[in-house]
């Protein structure tokens, strides 16, 4: 089983509550969902943005097709003229069209149902619940998800729900029948985005500090960390600018506080100083850096992979940091969590490279491995010095120097963003260049260490083409590989510093490579070919915001 | 201020560094490295304990003259990195420290935003009205005429008036202090330290090397003391049009030292958040979650 749902209409209609309400349904019954949403930067009007939601009984990891689906919920005209075509089933408002034109239309008396309901703002829950007597779905689930999204106060304005779900599941029921005739796959599943992830891998890994300046797509995760986060100690501050939002982040953390910041392109642009001097005074700091179509504004509600390159030299200067770019949103939890513990271990600076697509899907998460969550602090000094003796940026063989955090008695010391000796001491009044020679080695140093620490790329499929990807975009690379048995993939997550030996090793065997990526330079093309001098056959490379399909990759590769 | 532990019998050379400072002499401020040190001994902090945060200029290298803790961070960010730092532990002292272009000029955003939110910072300013340190461009409190090598004509900017600025823009407790009057500069930080809230110290701090213009000598023919002049900084409306009184507007006029306004009614920013985490600080939360917590968080998902 595996089916694909795109609800379709005009921002302000409820296509976004219509699609979470599907999606959590179908994970409520035990399948593996995703769910993607396309839509524009504006708050109300764009015709036909959509929700696509897919749905299926073995592992999944993106929205699945672009171009046919099995189900168009088209809440006005302008949805139902622009995607009817590919869909097998068609939903939409009887008023929108005097007479049904061919199979598959299941015209429903939308504004009707929900006006006897109560309201004409319950359309999109008539639609749905059309929509569930299609796939077979029992109105209880959708029954008890209206009532928790209502709560108690709203306890009349959920049963008017339910009743407008129930009108239009009946009315499809008896027109279509239950096409589906889904059951129960097995244990509800979890279901969250990319941003919740990102969240969710953060506080366990103990971070209690979140400063950021809202920007598409990285504002989700403030979003829940804001309302979640309090309950687990996790202090949620929306700075006056991302300027402040990353000083903020080199604040919490230099007082002993694990603590991040997240973004957009733009956003980073401004923190890059910031970023810059937790690299120079060996502070954690993590960074989430959501992508979305650049430059400058570029396109605010779109995905890309554009910024990849810069995530490996965002700063002036040259030091040490890491990179990790989650390649589903399951990884998302983990990949935060190892955040933490590289940032707190190398005492450097660390990017989570994700996307607009990323952040803002929802997916299904399979049984998650708690023991990835170990928290390891490194070189943190938790009990007095002697001060006389103490030096913070010490220097060690690893580069690491250990570290006290404010209230440790003898641990005093400044954190200094000018070059500095290793009790922290600025050097920068006098010429001493073997000082900085050293202090700078020290630091780059760091690098090797945390190289080795780096997971190299994961291989899948043994086709003689090898699709090469990163980050999201790995999402529909492996769900192509489920139906063509003649490609196999090589995704990369750990991106900086490069595992070299373990990436090197699979990306050789002889495969024909393709570089898949949201971005038209093929960047991480570039990156490889720098760094190992790898040789692409083919570059498949989209810009203009979208994610890539399973349907339009496979007519590509 | 309840929670920071004191300890008496606090001298001020306990909070000197190894390091002698390296500002050129007669710089304003060896005047507040001084008055720090009297004002921490006073309230009787304890070196751990105190961070102190400063930007980027030469009021900027005060914290490697100091035993204590330091972030000496990047040009005009004082005031974000100390916000976290009070945050996530507000049993520390936490005292920003940096110039007028560091605070006024590239900071100036977050010094509203720092004295709107009310964070128990004590945030002295380096007043010398000129970039010493990149050797002598105009600043955002250079009087309007002055010559500068970035105004060889005469500076055609206004300056801004970082006390009126202050108290608009929330801030519980003004003052400004004379880098020439050490014992007063001191008791005005140790009233800073033991503020709730928000404190600014704006201090005038003459530049020796690059502002010929406002000297000691200018300042000691100008200044005079807001308590002998029957000042009440608990209003508001009084502290107001004290802090208009500048020469820029009147070239005889008089400047106000002494603390402008206070008030210690309202809860600090620390307070604020420590009462959204039910009591406690970031940096009092456990880091791993418990099998009750674990359950709650996941909840969300279902």
């Amino acid at each position: 089983m595996d089916v694909t749902i795109r609800i379709s209409g005009a921002q302000g209609e409820g296509v976004e509550s219509a699609g979470r309400l599907v999606a959590l349904s179908l994970a409520r019954l035990g399948y593996h969902v995703f769910a993607f949403r396309q839509y524009a930067s504006i708050i109300k009007g764009n015709p036909a943005m959509f929700y696509q939601i897919r749905a299926s009984d073995r592992k999944i990891y993106s929205h699945g097709n672009w171009n046919s689906y099995d189900v168009l919920v088209a809440l006005n005209k302008n949805a139902l003229a622009a995607y009817e075509g590919r869909a097998k089933y068609v939903i939409y408002d009887a008023a929108d069209r005097q007479s049904p034109q061919r199979a598959g239309e299941v015209p429903v008396p939308l504004t009707e149902y929900a006006l006897k309901a109560g309201n004409k703002i319950m359309r999109n829950t008539v639609a749905v619940g059309a929509l569930m007597g299609l796939l077979g779905v029992d109105l209880s689930i959708l029954a008890e998800l209206l009532r928790r999204e209502f709560g108690e106060k709203g306890e009349r304005i959920a049963e008017q729900n339910i009743q407008a779900a129930e009108m239009g599941m009946r009315h499809a029921a008896k027109a279509a029948g239950s096409v589906w005739g889904l059951s129960r796959a097995g244990e509800r599943r979890l279901l969250m985005s990319g941003a919740e992830a990102l969240a969710v891998g953060s506080i366990l890994a103990g971070m209690r500090f979140y400063a950021a300046y809202p920007m598409t797509p990285a504002s989700p995760i403030m979003h829940f960390l804001a309302e979640a986060g309090p309950k687990f100690g996790v202090a949620v501050v929306q700075a006056e600018d991302e300027i402040a939002a990353m000083n903020m982040v080199v604040g919490a953390s230099f007082a002993g506080v694990r603590a991040a910041t997240g973004t957009s392109g733009g956003g980073f642009d401004l923190m890059h100083e910031g970023f810059g001097l937790a690299a120079m005074i060996e502070t954690p700091a993590v960074v989430f850096l959501s992508q979305r179509g650049g430059p400058s504004t570029g396109l605010p509600t779109e995905t890309e992979q554009a910024d990849l390159l810069m995530s490996l030299a965002p700063s002036h200067g040259e030091y040490p940091h890491a990179v990790i770019a989650p390649y589903s949103i399951e990884d998302g939890l983990y990949a935060a969590a190892k955040a933490f513990n590289v940032a707190e271990k190398y005492q450097m600076p660390v990017v989570v490279l994700t996307d607009l697509y990323f952040n803002e899907s929802l997916a299904t998460v399979d049984d998650i491995d708690w023991g990835r969550f170990k928290i390891e602090r490194g070189q943190l000094v938790t009990s007095p010095v002697v001060w006389e003796e103490y030096k913070r940026y010490k220097l060690t063989d690893d580069g690491v120097s250990p570290r006290t955090v404010p209230g440790i008695p003898g641990g005093m010391h400044v954190a200094t963003s000018d070059e500095h000796d290793e009790r922290g001491d600025v050097i920068t009044d006098r010429h001493l260049p073997e000082v900085r020679r050293a202090m700078h080695d020290k630091r780059m140093r760091k690098l090797a260490k945390v190289a080795e620490e780096m997971e190299g790329p994961a291989s899948f499929g043994s086709g003689e083409i090898a699709l090469v990807a990163w980050g999201s975009t790995a999402m529909p690379v492996l769900d192509l590989l489920s139906h063509r048995r003649d490609l196999g993939a090589v995704v990369f997550r750990d991106l900086y510093p490069l595992n070299r030996e373990a990436a090197a090793k699979a990306l050789d065997g002889g495969r024909a490579l393709i570089d898949v990526e949201l971005n038209r330079e093929g960047q991480l093309a570039l990156y490889l070919k720098r760094e190992l001098g790898v040789e692409f056959k083919r570059r498949v490379l989209k810009w203009w915001g979208e994610p890539f399909s399973v349907d339009e990759l496979s007519e590509l590769v | 201020m309840a929670s920071v532990k004191v300890q008496v019998d606090r001298k001020p050379m306990d909070f000197a560094a190894a390091r002698a400072p390296i500002w050129c002499p007669g710089c304003g401020d060896y005047g507040i490295l001084e008055a720090l040190r009297r004002a921490l001994a006073e309230v009787g902090a304890r070196n751990e304990d105190v961070v102190l945060v400063s930007g980027i200029g030469c009021s900027s290298q005060l914290p490697h003259f100091m035993k204590t803790y330091g972030v000496h961070g990047i040009h005009g960010r004082i005031l974000p990195v100390a916000t976290a730092i009070k945050i996530s532990n507000p049993r520390l002292t936490v005292i920003g420290v940096g110039g007028d272009g560091d605070g006024y000029g590239i900071g100036l955003n977050h010094f509203l935003h720092a004295a709107r939110r009310n964070v128990g910072v004590v945030y002295i300013v380096s007043n010398n009205q000129v970039y010493g340190l990149t050797t002598g461009q105009m600043s955002p409190t250079t009087l309007k005429g002055v010559k500068t090598k970035t105004t060889p004509y005469g500076s055609i900017d206004s300056p801004v008036n970082p006390l009126a600025l202050a108290l608009s823009a929330g801030a519980t407790f003004v003052a400004r202090g004379f880098s020439g009057d050490v014992a007063h500069l001191a008791q005005i930080v140790s009233e800073a330290l033991r503020h709730r809230g928000f404190a600014l110290v704006d201090v005038l701090s003459p530049c020796v090397t690059f502002n010929r213009i406002n000297t000691y000598d200018w300042f000691r023919a100008r200044v005079y003391k807001l308590e002998s002049a029957g000042h009440d900084p608990a209003d508001f409306e009084q502290a107001y049009r004290r802090a208009l009184e500048w020469p820029t507007l009147d070239p005889y006029g008089k400047i106000p030292i002494g603390v402008f306004y206070r008030r210690e009614d309202l809860p600090a920013y620390e307070e604020e958040v420590a009462r959204l985490l039910g009591g406690r600080s970031p940096s009092e939360a456990p880091l791993e979650l418990t099998r009750e917590q674990l359950a709650e968080l996941m909840s969300h998902f279902g």
